[in-house]
């Protein structure tokens, strides 16, 4: 097979006219390693086609020439690909994209990998929301594998806003990617935009995030999860102050795995229950190699200053006056007093304690939350809330039909003695199931689906 | 406590008791209509039964706050009528009764009771006092199912001893009463009260009135914002401005009571805060159910094993999900779709 220009662009023309695109697309799979070696080609190639006819052939044209960019090609050659990267994505055909997602989200990893070599994410932000616009295709809740290299940019250039736009919205459908789409974007997306949320400093957002990466159904631990598991550990300690535990559906691997491994994470959870900073620092240096290590020392940091805020709040529940000198004893605090009068001007302007400051006795006075929860904010908030929980709900009705009408389902349900119900009922009644005994739910159940059908 | 009122001698005989004036009295009855309607109830049942009107006797309980005593339910009693004619009342049956309320209604106690007739006899007296050895100063509730209007046939009254030409007899004084009610047992009754009038309607007035409230509310608020697009664009030059209409809109404003002041606002917020989350809680009770269903599909669905101590399960959102569902729950759902 000949691969000179007109030939290429003949066979693309063709399959395209006649809108034969899974042939086209098989096409080009095989050809990949002939097209690959000639790099030359690729640009005349792509001279000749038009995007929005040819979309397919060109998407394929343009993965091979992103494969080929390597870390000693110059810059020159990055931006001119991420160029015309945008351009294909403002004229491309949803229809042709659709065969070849993987491909398509492909050229964006190729794309992060080399900005971040460079040292430049910056630029590839609004490429990759360009991307993963194209890729939603309308429906902002479905996570693409361009999610996970716009957080890795947003988080190597140090600028957040335009990830949070994506991972605001909660995710209810994975976008296969003509199967290229793995566990690993997956846990990326997660490990990533909780660092975001880290570093915008939401940790409840952030403790979710960390969270859904850690209790991925898992036969094996990957590294992601295993540094997923270790900012939980911490930013589970700002947040709530105690570590939570992780639900039950965590795999066991994980668990286990937790558990013989993250001593120096674990332990540093159980001192700052106890709730002593000296020691919580006595620790912190000890491991001090460790953490430091894991690039997590910042938020470790960010720990003990926390524990000294707890011991701090915790007083406002004993006393309602108090002199700083006694502030400074009582929380444990081994700072003098204008530290610690600066750190309490902090906090109340943080809103995270309401006091005041009588410079003149010394005292601190400690208020109680001046929040009433009866203005128009908190009305607008428990609307909100009620408002998602609707839309929610409305997903899991649907996810319900879908499961309803589900042909395995159907099987399963009228087979009367099911694998599954024969041990649920046995466990039940501990005597030996009956067909009789499931047949009547079965029954019930297919009533139901009666109703539905018609 | 018999005073020779507005000068007038009260003639009665040494047993009858006083009607006197409706006076203070020492109690501050709240009735809940739930109490009428039990007792015309009970009436008009042993009326059909016995194809003739009869006298029926019950018992009221209900919660005291001091001086404040509110009647919440009743419950018939069982009586024997002896060769005078004198009505005997079962106290057995009443114990047995006000324990199995008691067991119901912990903090609910015996507080009266009711007979039906027009107006006091000698007969009710004798009942009185019969109750008056169950419970110190019971109140004495008198309903006449004949009577015309509305008013006069729901009597309430109060024992006192009077010492009468060297005598301790009881008169019955007649209390003062008003009717309390919460929003729920109004549309009840309400609704119970429609179905025994016209077989046709499910909804009751109740809300049928609060409906209408609503309807007419949007209307009032339509109109004005209609009257608001008016002004506003008089204001920004695209009508022609019209004093007379301007001068109408002004008497209406005048019209309107002063609201607004600080202390509605909150109020307001406080009880519509309060009411949101309650539509929370509900919304998200359902939620709830819709997601133990599909998740019991979903189960059986992937034969994923259902083990006491761990569930697999697909989390959809950690919020919202349910905190890791328990034997007991996977019970529920499945009984459920029985």
């Amino acid at each position: 097979m000949s691969c000179s220009v007109e030939d290429l662009v003949s066979h693309i023309t063709n399959y395209s006219s006649r809108k034969e695109y899974t042939l086209l697309n098989d096409f080009m799979n095989q050809h990949y390693q002939l097209l690959l070696k000639n790099q030359s080609l690729h640009d005349l190639i792509l001279e000749a086609l038009n995007v929005q006819r040819h979309s397919l052939g060109v998407l394929h044209i343009m993965a091979m020439k992103a494969s080929c960019i390597t870390s000693q090609s110059s810059l020159e050659t990055v931006s001119q690909l991420m160029q015309q990267m945008t351009v294909f994505m403002s004229q491309c055909c949803q229809d042709q994209l659709n065969l070849a997602r993987g491909c398509f989200a492909n050229i964006f990893h190729h794309i992060t990998h080399l900005l971040c070599e460079r040292k430049i994410p910056i630029r590839g932000i609004k490429l990759m929301c360009l991307a993963i616009d194209t890729l939603q295709n309308g429906e902002p809740s479905s996570l693409t594998s361009v999610h996970a290299d716009l957080c890795q940019l947003c988080l190597a250039a140090k600028c957040f806003k335009p990830a949070l736009k994506y991972i605001d919205v909660e995710i209810s459908k994975i976008d296969k990617e003509c199967g290229m789409m793995t566990a690993f974007h997956l846990l990326s997306y997660y490990y990533y935009g909780g660092m975001v949320y880290t570093a915008m400093k939401r940790y409840d957002r952030a403790l979710y995030f960390y969270e859904q990466a850690v209790t991925c159904p898992a036969t094996m631990v990957s590294m992601i999860m295993t540094e997923a598991y270790k900012k939980y550990v911490l930013v589970s300690l700002i947040l709530e102050g105690k570590l939570i535990p992780l639900p039950r559906y965590t795999s066991s691997v994980t668990t286990r795995w937790i558990k013989n491994y993250m001593t120096e994470y674990q332990e540093l959870a159980t001192e700052y229950c106890k709730g002593s900073a000296t020691q919580l620092n006595a620790l912190v240096s000890r491991h001090n190699i460790t953490y430091t290590q894991d690039h997590n020392m910042g938020l470790v940091k960010q720990v003990a200053i926390s524990l000294d805020k707890r011991n701090i709040q915790k007083l406002t529940k004993t006393f309602i006056t108090l002199s700083l000198e006694d502030v400074v004893m009582r929380a444990h605090l081994n700072c003098n007093i204008e530290q610690l009068e600066k750190l309490l001007l902090k906090m109340i302007a943080e809103k995270e304690i309401f006091a005041g400051i009588d410079q003149q006795s010394k005292m601190v006075k400690f208020y109680d939350n001046p929040e009433q929860y009866n203005s128009c904010e908190t009305l607008e908030s428990i609307d909100k809330h009620v408002q998602n929980f609707m839309d929610i709900d409305n997903k899991i009705k649907e996810m319900n039909q879908a499961v309803m009408v589900n042909p395995l389902y159907l099987h399963k349900v009228k087979s009367s003695t099911s694998p599954h119900d024969e041990e649920f009922e046995a466990q039940l009644s501990q005597t030996a199931s009956t067909s009789s005994s499931s047949a009547p739910r079965s029954s019930a159940l297919l009533s139901k689906l009666n109703m539905f059908n018609k | 406590m018999m005073e020779v009122e507005n000068g007038q001698k009260v003639e009665v005989a040494t047993s009858m008791p006083v009607p006197g004036n409706s006076g203070s009295g020492s109690f501050i009855v709240k009735l809940h209509p739930l109490v009428v309607m039990n007792i015309s109830d009970h009436w008009t049942r042993l009326k059909a039964q016995n194809d003739a009107p009869q006298k029926v006797y019950g018992a009221l309980i209900g919660k005291q706050d001091g001086r404040v005593m509110e009647v919440m339910n009743s419950f018939e009693l069982l009586y024997t009528k002896d060769e005078d004619g004198n009505v005997i009342v079962d106290t057995e049956y009443f114990y047995v009764k006000e324990e199995q309320f008691k067991q119901v209604f912990k903090d609910i106690d015996f507080h009266g009771w009711y007979s039906t007739g027009g107006e006091i006899s000698d007969l009710d007296v004798k009942v009185h006092n019969q109750i008056c050895s169950i419970i110190e100063n019971p109140i004495f509730f008198k309903l006449d199912p004949n009577a015309a209007s509305n008013s006069q046939n729901i009597s309430v009254y109060e024992s006192v001893i009077d010492i009468e030409e060297g005598n301790a007899i009881t008169r019955l004084l007649p209390l003062n009463y008003t009717l309390t009610t919460e929003e729920a047992e109004r549309i009840g009754i309400d609704h119970v009260a429609r179905a025994t009038n016209t077989e046709s309607e499910n909804v009751s007035s109740a809300s049928e009135h609060l409906r209408s409230q609503h309807s007419s509310i949007m209307m009032l608020y339509t109109r004005i914002r209609f009257i608001l697009g008016y002004l506003q664009s008089v204001r920004d030059g695209e009508l022609p401005c019209d004093h007379e209409m301007l001068r109408s809109v002004h008497a209406l404003c005048r019209r309107l009571p002063v609201l607004g002041g600080d202390g509605l606002t909150s109020e307001l917020h406080d009880e519509y805060n309060d009411i949101t989350l309650m539509l929370y809680l509900g919304v998200m009770n359902k939620g709830s159910q819709t997601m133990n269903q599909f998740i019991n599909k979903f189960n059986l669905l992937h034969d994923r094993h259902v083990r006491r101590s761990s569930r697999k399960m697909t989390v959809v959102s950690r919020k919202y999900k349910k905190p890791g569902l328990k034997r007991g729950d996977t019970k529920v759902g499945r009984t459920e779709k029985m």
